[in-house]
């Protein structure tokens, strides 16, 4: 798939909500899963250390906090939901 | 009276510990696991006509090891020959998360153990709009459940009686799926075994992790062509969407955002300016803690083993048993103690940090900085520590996941200016620099603040060495829960505290102790007999000739021929076989450096700090007639004591942690080669 195609949750803005959409590659870490990062669950970036790395999301229903690196950030496809 | 065994299981953060410490209060010990390193936490409690027996197992997402410690948690579930494998299991979870619990709820279920869900924090949940229908999800998972407040210890004779009741065991109705159900039923029938999940996580593992199967299951993983990561996903996939079945009947949630209250203290905390700044002044609250609150207790301490030593020295026979006991024992004994005012104050502020969520926060910020030398933002939870100690700072690193990243971790904090520095480098300081002062700065402050930044520069260089030269066998992540914030329970961390206290004097205790009896030994004893206890009866002050005498006793004891051999290897750094000695002394820590040069130049307890100094400006070398303590060898010292791995009992937690003698070798000859070099270099260029 073609990165630059789609959305991915590295490049959303301080504050805004989007829908996990996919991964971009096969080898993404299980705890992520785990964790509850899955297609069809909304989230929304909180904050970011500088460089954008690494950065905070809150997601699913119950709205629970996560830190994860840029590096599998990119690997995130999401669609950007409206305010 | 009969004993059940119960395993305690939650994903971290959800209050496990606390919930641990209430059941159990201080009934508790600490023990290991074989193979790896995290502490193994057990108690007691009673209820009814029946002993519990508990154990605190590692917070964990899921029953898939992220690290080598998190396979604890499986093995224990899983072998019945293991010594703490539980007749019955308590999850808990976080009822504002209910989610994430349950997945690992099921997962234990489906391993056939009968399991009691508790869920924590249920007025918390309410005030997030969070409510639970716990008679329905009851049913839906077909066991009791419980809830409770750990913090406020509510629901706690629930839980108890509960799980004296509790019997049920999930059928073992696992499905594997269409695709995976031959390979499945072929290591049931090689195991003899009928729960389909434990097949299943044998070949979702890519490893026999419990039995000798391993060949068999290697065979049959290349046979079906299975890639065991994609197993572990789809459990997670399919888990995840049965538990959205299960919640959607029993959940009604409404949160608007994870946490008000954390969300606004993050607005600074996190921020890409203010939060560094908060970090740091923190930082210096530590540093302000360690070096001068701690100041006054420790000299409480010692001064108590002083008195202690001459007392002992004063009422018993003069003898090899009074030698041992007010020079050997009792000295050691002092050194150890005299750590733990700041040792205390270091793990006040590392728990603060902790149990309050803060540290969540630190990791991240500081992550990014972190990776370019090879570690990560776990790491600076050691780095901190190392500055009071290295020893709590080595154990602090069982923390991060990546095991390269704790190896580097714990390969560099030896590098960071310890307490036990301190008390050298100011007398070193002392005696080489003169009292100069331009406007609000002093040399010699100046000159103590950069050895610390030596350190710390040192540290992070040799770290980037290592993340150059060793292998990168798995690919690095972080992925780390941050949890709201919540104000710490004081008698939770009194508990943890009084634990990891208990550690470090045991751990360190031992090696500090037995180093100090064989310097003893070595330092009264010569070839020539019993020497030092040759003379006169028992004196509670020794005059000043005595003094002397001892001085040259301590020349002609195995230790001074020690000292004297080893001359002419540390001849080229500029010192003499006096300071050979007090090199030889720093094993078993640094700061006995100290008292051994006070021996060394024959003075009594007591006024020893100033005397010290003036002595050692006095020394003069024989052969050239200049002063000993010139700029070139002072400066050599404490270029040595920055870099050198001095510390035996360093070296033994390092050994423990990472479970081989290879690593504490390599850091004893890097750190001691670097140590030499660069002293070399510096008495070489001074002289």
């Amino acid at each position: 798939m073609d990165k630059d195609y789609a959305e991915v949750l590295s490049k959303l803005k301080k504050g805004e909500k989007a829908i996990i959409k996919g991964f971009a590659t096969e080898d993404m870490p299980v705890k992520l899963f785990e964790m509850g990062i899955l297609p069809g669950v909304e989230l929304e970036l909180l904050f970011t250390a500088p460089f954008c790395d690494p950065l905070c999301i809150s997601y699913g229903r119950g709205r629970c906090c996560l830190a994860l690196r840029k590096n599998e950030a990119e690997n995130v496809f999401v669609e950007r939901l409206p305010e | 009276m009969k004993t059940v065994k119960l395993a305690l299981v939650g994903n971290p953060n959800v209050g496990k510990t606390t919930l641990f410490n209430k059941l159990t209060g201080l009934h508790q010990k600490i023990g290991n696991y074989p193979g790896v390193t995290i502490d193994k936490k057990s108690g007691f409690f009673k209820y009814a006509d029946t002993q519990f027996q508990i154990v605190d197992l590692p917070g964990t997402y899921s029953l898939y090891p992220s690290s080598k410690d998190e396979e604890v948690v499986f093995r224990v579930l899983n072998e019945p020959q293991n010594a703490d494998h539980p007749d019955k299991v308590i999850v808990l979870a976080d009822a504002t998360n209910l989610r994430r619990s349950l997945l690992l709820f099921q997962q234990v279920q489906d391993l056939g153990l009968p399991v009691l869900l508790v869920l924590n924090m249920m007025d918390e949940g309410q005030k997030r709009r969070v409510t639970i229908d716990t008679e329905g999800l009851a049913q839906e998972v077909s066991t009791a459940v419980v809830s409770v407040n750990a913090r406020k210890g509510t629901g706690l004779e629930q839980v108890k009686e509960q799980v004296r009741i509790l019997h049920y065991v999930k059928p073992p109705d696992f499905d594997p799926g269409f695709l995976y159900k031959a390979s499945v039923e072929a290591v049931k029938i090689y195991h003899e075994m009928d729960n389909a999940y434990r097949a299943w996580y044998y070949l979702a593992c890519g490893r026999d992790l419990s039995f000798g199967g391993d060949n068999h299951l290697q065979q049959l993983i290349r046979q079906h062509k299975i890639v065991p990561r994609r197993l572990q996903i789809k459990e997670t996939f399919e888990r995840y969407k049965k538990i959205e079945g299960i919640l959607s009947r029993v959940i009604f949630e409404y949160p608007k955002s994870y946490s008000r209250f954390s969300e606004k203290i993050d607005r600074y905390v996190t921020h890409a300016f203010w939060g560094y700044w908060i970090f740091f002044l923190l930082l210096f609250l530590i540093f302000q803690g360690v070096y001068f609150w701690a100041e006054g207790p420790k000299d409480c301490i010692e001064g108590f083993f002083s008195n202690l030593q001459r007392w002992i020295h004063s009422i018993l026979p003069v003898g090899p048993l009074n030698g041992l006991l007010s020079q050997g024992i009792i000295p050691g004994l002092g050194t150890i103690l005299a750590f733990v005012p700041q040792i205390v104050i270091l793990f006040f502020f590392l728990l603060l940090m902790e149990e309050s969520g803060y540290i969540t926060r630190v990791i991240f910020l500081m992550d990014r900085v972190m990776r370019p030398f090879g570690l990560n933002g776990k790491s600076i939870v050691p780095l901190i520590s190392s500055t009071a100690c290295a020893i709590p700072a080595v154990m602090s690193a069982r923390n991060i996941e990546n095991p390269r990243d704790r190896l580097i971790t714990i390969l560099v904090t030896p590098l960071i200016t310890c307490s036990a520095r301190l008390p050298v480098y100011t007398l070193i300081i002392a005696v080489i620099i003169p009292d100069e002062r331009w406007g609000i700065f002093q040399l010699k402050g100046l000159i103590l603040m950069s050895m610390y930044l030596l350190g710390v520069i040192s540290a992070l260089g040799v770290a980037m060495v290592f993340h150059q030269v060793l292998k990168r066998p798995y690919k690095n992540y972080l992925i780390m829960e941050i949890p709201s914030y919540k104000w710490p329970v004081l008698n939770n961390m009194g508990i943890s505290l009084w634990r990891r206290l208990k550690t470090f004097i045991l751990g360190a205790g031992k090696i500090i102790l037995a180093v100090s009896v064989i310097l003893w030994v070595l330092g009264s004893f010569g070839p020539s007999g019993d020497i030092i206890h040759s003379a006169d009866g028992a004196v509670s002050t020794l005059s000043e000739a005595e003094e002397e005498l001892g001085s040259r006793r301590l020349e002609q004891s195995y230790l001074g021929i020690i000292g004297k051999k080893i001359e002419p290897v540390i001849r080229p750094l500029g010192y003499d076989w006096k300071i050979g000695i007090g090199l030889l002394s720093s094993l078993a820590a640094r700061e006995v450096f100290i008292s051994t040069m006070a021996s060394v130049y024959s003075l009594g307890d007591g006024e020893v700090f100033l005397t010290l100094q003036q002595k050692m400006r006095r020394e003069i070398r024989p052969e050239t007639g200049r002063p000993v303590y010139d700029l070139a060898t002072g400066g050599s010292l404490l270029i040595f004591y920055t870099f050198a791995m001095q510390c035996m009992s360093t070296l033994a937690v390092v050994r423990k942690e990472t479970k081989s003698w290879k690593w504490p070798v390599i850091q004893l000859i890097f750190m001691t080669g670097l140590a030499y070099f660069v002293s070399f270099i510096v008495y070489q260029i001074l002289k």
